[in-house]
């Protein structure tokens, strides 16, 4: 079944939460929310959830508006397990309380719960209770019981935000798996932008209230539509510039306008973002070959870190331009070094 | 809806439970008319019950309030084997009935008590005299500063008195002027308890009062007397102090909770 | 970091001081007094015990004591969670008021509400007329002596349940019904579960404060042997008779009974904290 949201308006008292979202999430498809906390997607999830309505706007699951009954899933940060019941008594609750017509017969009952103990491979844990579970185990009996009552849309809320970070990697491919198998239409909160980009078939970033981006992990990145994205997917130098005949000026940097402002844009304002990966470190020989443009930079090294398969170096312009760049792999540097950079690739935002 | 039905149940009960006897006194006290409650304030058997009870709490209420201290910071800050049976021990008046309260120092103090003889070759008169009304209350209502300091206590970790401590302060400097601030709205709120409690004690007191008019009665007791006796405008009249009492308890509690 | 910074909790002084004082307090106010009536009531022959314990106006008194009490902390229980969930769950024009009067049989004393409960509750009485239109008695009745210790007993189960409702966590009967619970599912088998030990823990304070009242009940409840005498007032009225022997039976049997509730409600108390959240 496939949510649609058209100018979701939710304020609470004085303080704007989210400003008309409008989004549309495909049967089948697990959309992440984005966002820095705050932001309004923890909201927006449980209006889609129905445990908090919206100001205006319309939410659609299928096409029934969504009340709290049993059309979603819904997966809460800490667990929210029932601490009085025992683990397959927590997975067999949706369907306990199910009205008598619709409910299934004990053995068919059970015979579901085992199912989905055996898909979570926590079957020999079934009589035991939540306090005596890891936290990774309990975020897998909080995803079983929610999977128990066929829900037409999963809905997850920082899922993994209470675990450590190996129990969280781990969870994440375990989860990107089970969607794989069972194609639940699935909305995600997070704002991990590592985990949002791993698990999901589109991200749809969102930034104090305000619905900025939806596209692919691989779209958003590269071809982020605001300075805020670039900045929250992946390192980003952001500097502002000015344009002027032609391109786009940063103290000692000139970089093209890439086609992406008409004649008239002289004086005009612009950010421009260069990740740190498309800063090139030019050997002495690379340099001379390069000088006399203005893609070339002078710039000292001020301070190298080597951390893990990467080198991140901090420079700084001679027109006083703070920069990191991000190599694979280099000759040794010092500080205090001068070397020429290029800018490889960048993205401009204009006023 | 549901919600203003349980609201509306529930104002009802408390209303009825708890708020009419409140009235019921006010409304008596004043029934014969404002003259007769002034008069009833100031009868010399009135008075005198109030100073026995007065006398009583500036007795009780510092022992009790010392103790208090002394049991809180002990259970607190220390680990010794026993302690949770200390503590058990502490809130034991709590559970036992006043009556029984005043009977065991009967039966202590009494003439025929396990003193009893030795008490009256001495001519020591502890039970139906203040040093009975004293001890008996103090028993009752030892528990109260002890049990509202001990959280209070215990939710604040000793660091700073340790801090103090290495900073070369003596053991009671660090006792005045580190444990106790912190703790002053604990031990102002479990005075006011004890202090309301103990003057409002009436099985125990009842038990060990001997209940000589003019003499060895506390304010419930002659509350009681003049109520068996049918002057209930004047024993609501006195109630009505009791109850001042009560609502400054009730403030305090509201502040402190 | 020095090692005089690793300080114990054993330095901190005044241990002797203190544990001096609260064992000597104690020893003399608690101590010795209710040994000296343990002490005394084993001096009582075994024969005696028994005929003290169980001569039929004895077993009236208890019948009424435990009785009344019981059906009181049971009301207490049913009206105590009821004033409890208004009191978390909702916002309400006068709620301060509410919580304030909750604590009022604690800081009434007991004499002012036994003299006003029974006014209030006589055949004229603001509450008494009422009931006597359709021919209920309260005061001079067992009936009087249990709404009596209803008053006395619903601070401890409002008080019981009140924290621990407030402490059960919103998402979890956010997660039933999500899954599809109705209200009244929700509260039976999410959030009545959680809070039954409180709810238990609270009757039970209730009960053991109802069975040793002596102020509030013995105006109300008129005193008549074997039919509305409750055991307190049977044991001053044994001491003033000076059947000492009697007085210090009952008055242990209560001891004992008090003891016995003490020790349940520590448990309870354990209970409570363990069936804690997720």
């Amino acid at each position: 079944m496939e949510v649609n949201l058209s100018s979701v308006h939710k304020s609470f008292g004085a303080h704007t939460v989210l400003r008309g979202i409008d989004l549309k999430v495909h049967e089948g498809e697990i959309v992440a929310l984005l966002g820095p906390s705050g932001c309004g997607k923890t909201t927006l999830l449980r209006i889609v959830a129905g445990l908090e309505t919206p100001d205006s706007g319309q939410v659609l699951v299928g096409n029934r508006s969504p009340t709290g009954k049993p059309v979603v899933g819904f997966v809460f940060q800490h667990y929210a397990l029932f601490p009085h019941m025992t683990v397959f008594e927590n997975i067999a609750f949706g369907l306990r309380v199910k009205k008598r017509k619709d409910r299934l017969p004990e053995p068919k009952l059970r015979k579901r719960v085992e199912e989905l103990l055996a898909l979570i491979r926590l079957d020999h844990l079934a009589s035991s209770r939540p306090t005596q579970l890891s936290g990774g185990q309990r975020q897998r009996v909080a995803l079983a019981r929610a999977l128990a009552v066929d829900p037409a849309v999963l809905l997850l809320d920082e899922p993994f935000g209470a675990l450590d970070a190996s129990v969280r990697k781990e969870l994440r491919r375990w989860l990107k798996k089970l969607h794989e198998e069972l194609r639940v239409t699935s909305i995600l909160v997070t704002h991990d932008q590592e985990e949002a980009s791993e698990i999901a078939d589109r991200l749809a970033v969102i930034n104090h209230g305000v619905l900025e981006q939806v596209g692919t992990p691989h779209e958003v990145y590269s071809r982020p539509a605001s300075p805020f994205i670039s900045t929250f997917l992946g390192d980003a130098n952001v500097l502002q510039g000015v344009v002027r005949a032609g391109s786009v000026r940063a103290a000692d940097l000139s970089l093209s306008l890439n086609g992406s402002a008409n004649g008239n844009a002289d004086g005009k304002k612009a950010t421009v973002v260069i990740r740190p990966h498309d800063l090139e470190l030019l050997s002495t020989a690379e340099s001379a070959g390069y000088r006399g443009t203005a893609d070339a930079l002078l710039a000292t090294v001020r301070r190298v870190r080597n951390t893990g398969p990467l080198v991140r170096v901090d420079l700084l312009t001679k027109g006083g331009l703070s920069l990191e760049a991000q190599l694979l792999e280099t000759a040794p540097l010092e500080v205090d070094a001068e070397v020429s950079i290029r800018v490889r690739a960048h993205r401009l935002f204009l006023e | 809806m549901i919600r203003v039905l349980l609201i509306a149940i529930v104002l009802a009960l408390v209303g009825l439970l708890l708020g009419v006897p409140l009235y019921v006194v006010f409304h008596e006290a004043f029934a014969s008319g404002w003259g007769a409650y002034v008069s009833a304030l100031g009868d010399g058997d009135t008075r005198t019950a109030l100073l026995l009870s007065a006398i009583v709490i500036a007795l009780v209420v510092p022992l009790n309030t010392v103790f208090g201290v002394a049991a809180a910071y002990v259970t607190t800050r220390f680990a010794f084997p026993g302690k949770r049976f200390l503590a058990a021990l502490i809130d034991l008046p709590l559970t036992v009935s006043p009556v029984v309260a005043g009977l065991v120092f009967v039966l202590l103090f009494g003439t025929h008590g396990l003193f009893g003889d030795f008490l009256e070759r001495h001519e020591i008169k502890i039970i139906f005299a203040l040093p009975g009304i004293v001890i008996a209350t103090a028993f009752v209502t030892f528990p109260l500063v002890a049990r509202e300091l001990a959280p209070a206590m215990e939710a604040q970790s000793a660091d700073q008195e340790e801090a103090a401590l290495l900073l070369g302060a003596s053991g009671w400097t660090t006792f005045w002027r580190v444990t106790l601030p912190r703790v002053r709205g604990a031990l102002a709120y479990g005075v006011v308890l004890c202090t309301a409690r103990a003057l409002g004690e009436f099985g125990a007191v009842s038990v060990v009062s001997g209940h000589i008019r003019g003499s060895t009665n506390t304010l419930p007791l002659h509350i009681e007397v003049l109520y068996n006796d049918y002057a209930f405008a004047a024993a609501f009249a006195v109630s009505s102090l009791l109850v001042g009492v009560t609502f400054i308890n009730l403030v305090a509690r509201g502040i402190w909770k | 970091m020095t090692a005089a910074a690793h300080v114990e909790r054993k330095m901190l002084p005044g241990f002797r001081v203190t544990m001096g004082f609260t064992l000597l307090y104690l020893l003399l106010i608690v101590i010795v007094p209710l040994s000296a009536l343990f002490g005394k009531a084993q001096a009582l022959k075994f024969g005696e015990l028994v005929q003290a314990l169980t001569s039929p106006r004895v077993l009236a008194a208890f019948r009424l004591s435990v009785g009344a009490s019981i059906v009181a902390a049971s009301i207490d229980a049913v009206a105590g969670l009821l004033i409890a969930w208004v009191l978390v769950r909702y916002t309400f024009f006068g709620k301060r008021i509410i919580e304030a009067l909750i604590d009022i049989p604690l800081a009434l004393p007991t004499a002012v509400a036994g003299i006003a409960l029974t006014t209030a509750y006589s055949e004229n009485g603001v509450l008494g007329r009422h009931l006597a239109a359709h021919g209920i008695a309260v005061a001079f009745t067992p009936l009087g002596v249990t709404m009596a210790l209803v008053f006395v007993g619903l601070p401890f189960a409002v008080r019981a349940v009140q924290p621990v409702l407030a402490d059960v966590e919103i998402e979890l009967e956010e997660a039933a019904t999500s899954l599809g619970a109705t209200r009244w599912q929700t509260f039976r088998r999410v959030t009545f579960p959680l809070i039954l030990p409180a709810i238990v823990s609270g009757a039970a304070q209730a009960f053991a404060r109802a069975v040793g009242e002596y102020g509030s009940v013995v105006f109300i409840s008129g005193n008549m042997p074997m039919k509305t005498e409750i055991v307190p007032l049977l044991i001053v009225t044994k001491l003033e008779q000076y059947d000492y022997a009697g007085a210090t039976a009952l008055a242990a049997a209560m001891l004992l009974l008090s003891l016995g509730l003490l020790i349940l409600l520590h448990r309870l108390q354990g209970a409570i904290q363990v069936g804690g959240r997720t």
